[in-house]
């Protein structure tokens, strides 16, 4: 790497200014990969114009549901309880028919929860509350990772095929601190992007909630307290952290195929866990391979949060709360650790084939 | 110490040997052509020297071995691969930023005042540019760097006249001077042919032909005769013989002189023409040079 004291220790005719070959790296790799930040942006734009149809759609206008402005509990003939809340109204015809297990239904901006035995519980509320919020993360997260994915799949191939590597080696920059700053793009530039995007969009549509209650379009604003928003920050940055860590061997994988395959760089990087997956099946009839393999797509939910039961989620307790979080399974998990070894040797393994591979 | 200096230096490709014993050695402050049919070995040499691929036998530049010692001689050395290396998604201030960022010895200032030369605008991008502008921003922003080694890699390859006269001119007029050392390669051979200090033929992976301007233009005579001397002529024994406007041009390697231009019209022979009688022998005496 060209570090600092390797740039100083070089004799020179005139001094050396000082260098940071790694920062203009990423930086570099964020001018060229523009979707870092443009499709969270876009994303987050979608969302906030679909909470916007949401909020003031022709169903939820006040000349229509002037009457939904506050909590109407029903008690229907068969014995069932809906709970409308906030701008929908629509939940007594969806509540199930006569004679079905008893429901209540919640919905907001667009949103809605079904949940079991009776009235919404405050907890049941505050989850509603929240929803948009948990749901415009989770999209984010989705895209985030969709991002990464083919970032990973494409960076050192681009640099080959547009030849541009030889201009990149042409530089002082070692071919360590090129991949590393690759790495870190889907490792903590997007985690970092999104995290902003996310409380960026969460605010929007609270301030959208706040105006839309305000001008009557909607009955009720999303809730924001203090403590909801540090919670909130908290398990994102936890979810965020844990699920990086998670999918690494993955990005890794990715990596590695990107400096490797000349072409068709998507293929290589499915056919040899699809065909080991496909061989177990045939050999052994189990699944075992896939499931790991798949597993690692999952965000690292059942591996870093409280596994929710089937009374948690009538109870409404939400399901990514700062209460879920399960940090000690997630580090005690031998499978995360194999994950992490596995990122590293494919990061090296793409350092030594950006290194000896033959440029021209 | 020499810029550049191997011994046996040699890299085989599977089947292939690229670079077969090569020795060589070029002093500071020179600007060497090096000179070869394609597939001769002239990239994989550059490529050994720039660290890029590694090799067998020794070889040291700046007085380091390139492949170990890689991430610290590019400090010292820079190239220009090809005329179409630089990324197409760029913008020309991102390039300087970049630069700027990553190279101690570059000086924005100067690259600014290349450019300013130059039609080129700072929020172009790269695939915006024409290709006779991207070798001009490419050049300048090398030129802004303070290496001791430049390598040029078939730089003006697909430019047109101007440009690349225009490129030889700006970097012998702004940028060479004695304690800068320049090797080139490069089929337009007769552009370069004013600029060289010296030259070097490469041919199957070895040096056939390595010296001084000054030494190959004693070493090597052309002379014209009319076709009744040819006969006396032959029989002294030259390189190469061809055809020119129904006269005879005899190409001597270590001829007398005088006694030459007694026969005939005595010239130096330009490097097209040297080329052609020592790499490519009778059979290529019609061909061009390269190709």
């Amino acid at each position: 790497m060209s570090n600092q004291s390797d740039t100083l220790a070089a004799a020179a005719p005139t001094p050396l200014r000082r260098t940071r070959p790694l920062t203009w790296s990423i930086r570099r790799e964020i001018w060229e990969n523009r979707s870092i930040w443009i499709a969270p942006l876009a994303i987050a734009a979608v969302l906030v114009f679909g909470f916007m149809l949401g909020v003031v759609g022709p169903h939820h206008m006040p000349t229509v549901h002037r009457s939904s402005s506050t909590v109407v509990t029903q008690t229907m003939s068969d014995g069932h309880t809906v709970v409308t809340r906030g701008a929908a109204s629509d939940a007594a015809s969806n509540s199930g028919p006569p004679g079905s297990t008893t429901t209540s239904k919640v919905s907001h901006s667009g949103f809605s929860m079904t949940f079991d035995g009776g009235p919404a519980t405050p907890a049941q509320r505050a989850a509603m509350a929240a929803l948009p919020y948990d749901i415009a993360a989770a999209v984010l997260l989705v895209g985030m990772t969709i991002v990464a994915l083919f970032y990973c799949l494409g960076t050192l191939q681009n640099e080959r095929r547009d030849r541009s590597i030889l201009f990149w080696k042409s530089l002082p920059v070692s071919d360590l601190t090129a991949v590393t700053a690759k790495a870190i793009v889907p490792l903590a530039i997007l985690p970092a992007v999104t995290f902003v995007v996310i409380l960026g969009t969460q605010l929007v549509l609270y301030g959208l909630s706040q105006v839309s209650q305000l001008t009557g379009a909607a009955s009720e604003p999303l809730a924001w307290t203090p403590q909801s928003v540090l919670e909130g920050l908290w398990v994102l940055l936890y979810g965020e952290i844990t699920a990086t860590i998670w999918i690494a061997p993955v990005y890794g994988w990715l990596l590695l195929i990107s400096g490797w395959a000349r072409r068709g760089g998507f293929l290589w990087a499915i056919l040899p866990p699809l065909a080991l997956s496909l061989i177990e099946r045939v050999a052994f009839g189990t699944t075992h391979l896939w499931n790991i393999f798949f597993s690692r797509l999952n965000g690292g939910f059942e591996e870093a949060f409280v596994t929710p039961t089937k009374e948690s989620m009538k109870a409404g307790i939400p399901i990514v709360g700062v209460d879920q979080l399960d940090p000690g399974k997630f580090v005690d998990n031998p499978a995360v650790w194999l994950g992490v070894a596995f990122a590293g040797a494919c990061f090296a393994g793409a350092v030594w084939l950006r290194r000896y591979r033959d440029p021209g | 110490m020499a810029c550049i200096e191997a011994r046996g230096l040699r890299k085989a490709y599977k089947s292939t040997v690229a670079l077969d014993g090569v020795n060589l050695k070029v002093e500071e402050g020179r600007i060497l052509g090096l000179i070869g049919p394609n597939g001769a070995g002239k990239s994989t040499a550059l490529n050994a020297i720039l660290g890029l691929i590694p090799f067998e036998g020794e070889l040291k530049v700046l007085g380091r071995n390139p492949w170990t010692e890689r991430d610290k001689l590019m400090t010292d050395v820079c190239f220009i691969a090809d005329v179409a290396v630089l990324p197409r998604w760029m913008k020309v201030s991102q390039a300087l930023d970049y630069v700027a960022g990553v190279h101690p010895r570059f000086d924005r200032a100067k690259a600014e005042g290349f450019l300013a030369k130059t039609a080129i605008k700072r929020t172009s991008r790269v695939r915006e540019l024409s290709k006779g502008m991207v070798t001009q921003l490419h050049l300048a922003l090398v030129m802004a760097i303070d290496a001791k080694l430049l390598v040029l890699d078939e730089p003006t390859l697909g430019l047109d006249l101007l440009y690349r006269k225009q490129f030889y001119e700006t970097l012998l007029n702004d940028y060479f001077d004695k304690s800068r050392t320049i090797v080139v390669t490069t089929h337009q051979v007769e552009e370069i042919q004013d600029i060289l200090t010296d030259l070097m033929f490469i041919n199957h992976g070895r040096i056939v032909l390595d010296g001084s301007m000054e030494s190959l233009e004693t070493r090597y005579a052309e002379v014209m005769v009319a076709p009744e001397k040819a006969a006396e002529v032959r029989a002294m024994g030259p390189i190469t013989e061809r055809q020119v406007f129904g006269r005879n041009v005899f190409l001597f390697d270590g001829a007398d002189r005088r006694r030459l231009s007694q026969l005939g019209e005595v010239r130096t022979p330009s490097i097209a023409d040297l080329f052609v009688a020592v790499i490519g022998g009778p059979k290529a005496q019609t061909q061009g040079v390269g190709a």
